[in-house]
């Protein structure tokens, strides 16, 4: 292997929503992610950008969509009963799945009983939080991701640092390495390169397979339909080839009609990848038909809860309507700074900050929900107008009545209550401050460190203050408008 | 209570609903799978069959028109000579009755890994994407989509609708009928396709031929 391992981006501890500062610290200081970082921002950001402008009724479909996922979560069991009545009218089988144990439990039941031992994976964000992988490879099943971005991080022993992009965060030297390590095949540089062999690798792999494991981008409760959408064809690859076809998905999935689907998809498309459509966007219920010569022999579907139906209930019931674009992440500085793994669970960026802390309990994610410069923009692009910054600001609440957050930030924010409750008392304290900063900063533009804030300085600089207030400042301009007096 | 009952007692907890699922108004079950008000949709004023052209091509697809489904061998088998791929061996539906020249000896068979070419025909298209349509059945395997590296595909303009919704309208019309309701004919798979299989996972580039097809070429016929 040449040049930097794929492992050494990761910290020497599995990663954790409670070691969230440590895991962002490191990300900071990690060259290569932060490279891979930038040439993502800008090329979603971008994208994204391109295909909304084009699509004059956006704001509409936004509103829509908004408003036909807040009626199916208002109903959400009759839609999933009618969802199940329609995959057992076409010989599958719903499997309903409390939490991660009985959904993990279930899958491992179906391929015990299929004798299976190679299971192809599309990619789910789903089975990443049921812990599905660790799983079956602990029951002795070969797994393989097919996802070319899982596939990568699969090799590199990582878990996923974007829903959309898993391995966003892995330079093209970085997967080279990879591929050589793995396959002992001649070293791959170019793009074309790797892709072609990743292709030959994983064909072989489709046609071993027993299980295929898919996830859903949307359940239809007309038709009893599970779709996947990708651009790779992987997923349709996995589910046609394999013997079983297993699909998981999150109960908040489910849509009512077919109408349904072409709304959330122009949504999707638009703000996951910048694309009118992803290249394959699939259809499929139950097992083949008799005299089909291809599809899968049986059809599941496992409906994973764990915490969902909690969340129906009270304030955070609009995180439901999530459509899983990336949007979110990809807009955010937060997530653009320190990449997917700091937020050490399987959800990152903003929508991530709010569903760590629910599934996983409030004390298990304390610092997620203050990750958050509560600068909008994830609110701004949200396909279906999910209040993130509201959650946010609401879950740091909860913490706070639960007696989550530290004492010295209660302290601190009380004297700042005092403070700013009193105007003269306030502006001399700033006055002072600016001066202070400003001889500190010795005509130097940017301060890189001052006493007693290292731990803030070692990621940050700060520009050094003009050593007067804004307020000075002001009254100094209204009085000289001309601008002579600086 | 079993898992399916205690997932559905915590919905219905949660939104505050009495009773159980079983016991609950078939009316709102009714009204769950029922097309609403219609959503919004993309209005456009090109004519369909050239938005359909412009964004196939957008997305990497390569067209090229034809007088009749009969002139599709002949073409076939030119596009193969100009591009340097295999004559197809896979084909399905009723694009087996046309003349194809014997040595090829297409036959409607799943697609193996060594399936280089497939020849399909597409149900429909939709121009609000640019992508062709396929329906699952035994003359019609899904692998011949997914597994050659050359998909060719024969698309009458007249089945190309302008938005997903009239494709809906469409196939309930066609498979449905009085006595019977369509979703009793619903195909296992339903295929949306739009170009050639791609990747961006390598440092966003795009790269065509993650998986599936590296080239979708569509004859059209009118
Ligand atoms: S919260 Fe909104 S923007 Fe973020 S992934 Fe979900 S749907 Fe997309």
């Amino acid at each position: 292997m040449t040049g930097q391992t794929a492992r050494s981006c990761q910290p020497a501890q599995p990663r954790s929503p409670r070691r969230f500062r440590e895991q962002a610290v490191f990300a900071l200081h990690e060259p290569h992610l932060q490279a891979a970082l930038s040439r993502a921002a800008d090329g979603f950001i971008g994208k994204r950008a391109k295909a909304v402008a084009l699509v004059p009724e956006f704001e509409q479909l936004r509103e829509a969509g908004a408003r036909r996922k807040d009626e199916i979560l208002a109903d959400l069991d009759t839609y999933l009963t009618a969802f199940e009545a329609e995959v057992t009218r076409h010989g599958g089988v719903v499997h309903w799945a409390p939490d991660a144990d009985t959904a993990r439990r279930i899958i491992l039941e179906i391929c015990a009983a299929a004798n299976a031992r190679v299971i192809t994976k599309g990619k789910s964000m789903v089975s990443e939080e049921i812990g599905l992988n660790e799983a079956l490879e602990a029951a002795g099943y070969e797994i393989v991701e097919t996802d070319l971005g899982e596939y990568i991080i699969q090799l590199a022993g990582e878990a996923p640092s974007h829903i959309i992009a898993p391995a966003v965060h892995k330079t093209k030297e970085q997967i080279s390495d990879l591929f050589e390590a793995a396959h002992g095949t001649p070293r791959q540089t170019t793009v074309e390169g790797l892709v072609t062999e990743a292709r030959l690798q994983l064909r072989q792999k489709y046609f071993q397979a027993d299980v295929g494991i898919t996830g859903a981008n949307f359940l239809v409760a007309e038709t009893g339909q599970t779709l996947i959408v990708t651009n790779e064809g992987n997923g349709d690859l996995t589910q046609t080839l394999a013997r079983i076809h297993i699909v998981t998905a999150g109960i908040e999935r489910v849509v009512g009609t077919l109408e349904d689907v072409a709304l959330f998809l122009r949504l999707l498309a638009r703000s996951a990848t910048g694309q009118d459509s992803e290249t394959y966007t699939t259809y499929s219920v139950g097992p083949r038909r008799p005299g089909d010569q291809d599809g899968p022999e049986a059809f599941h579907v496992v409906l994973v809860d764990n915490g969902r139906s909690r969340m129906l209930n009270g304030p955070f019931r609009p995180m439901l309507r999530c459509i899983r674009c990336g949007a979110c992440m990809n807009h955010c500085p937060v997530y653009g700074a320190i990449g997917g793994h700091a937020y050490g669970w399987v959800y990152p960026g903003p929508m991530g900050s709010v569903l760590t802390p629910l599934f996983t309990g409030l004390d298990n994610a304390r610092d997620l929900p203050n990750a958050c410069t509560l600068n909008g923009r994830c609110a701004e692009v949200c396909p279906v107008k999910i209040p993130l910054p509201d959650l946010l600001r609401r879950l740091r609440h909860e913490q706070h009545k639960a007696g989550l957050r530290p004492a010295l930030e209660g302290r601190a924010l009380t004297l700042w209550r005092w403070l700013a409750t009193r105007p003269a008392l306030y502006h001399a304290a700033e006055r002072i401050q600016v001066r202070l900063l400003a001889a500190w900063a010795r005509g130097r533009k940017t301060l890189r460190w001052f006493p007693f804030a290292r731990g803030w300085f070692a990621v940050r600089d700060l520009p050094a203050p003009p050593g007067r207030t804004f307020l000075e400042l002001w009254h100094a301009k209204r009085n000289h408008p001309d601008g002579v007096e600086r | 209570m079993n898992n399916r009952e205690r997932i559905l007692t915590a919905i219905r907890t949660a939104l505050g609903k009495s009773g159980t699922a079983e016991t609950a108004d078939p009316a709102a079950r009714a009204n769950a799978i029922t097309p609403r008000a219609p959503h919004p949709r993309l209005a456009f004023s090109e004519p369909i069959t050239e938005r359909w052209q412009r964004l196939w091509t957008a997305r990497a697809g390569t067209v090229c028109e034809l007088p009749s489904r009969d002139a599709l061998p002949e073409a076939v088998a030119a596009w193969c000579a100009e591009v340097g791929a295999a004559p197809p061996t896979h084909a399905s539906g009723t694009l087996l009755n046309l003349s194809w020249p014997a040595a090829w000896q297409l036959r409607c068979e799943p697609a193996t890994v060594t399936t280089e070419t497939a020849v399909s025909e597409a149900y429909a298209g939709v121009a609000e994407v640019g992508s062709l349509v396929f329906l699952s059945a035994p003359v019609h395997p899904i692998t011949h989509r997914f597994v050659p590296d050359n998909h060719l595909v024969l698309l009458s303009q007249s089945r190309i609708v302008a938005h997903f919704e009239e494709f809906w309208a469409l196939l309930r019309d066609e498979l449905g009928d009085d006595a019977t309701d369509w979703r009793e004919r619903l195909p296992r798979t339903i295929n949306f396709v739009a170009g050639p299989s791609r990747t961006g996972d390598v440092e966003q580039t795009i790269q065509l031929g993650a998986h599936g097809p590296r080239r979708v070429h569509v004859f059209l016929i009118p």
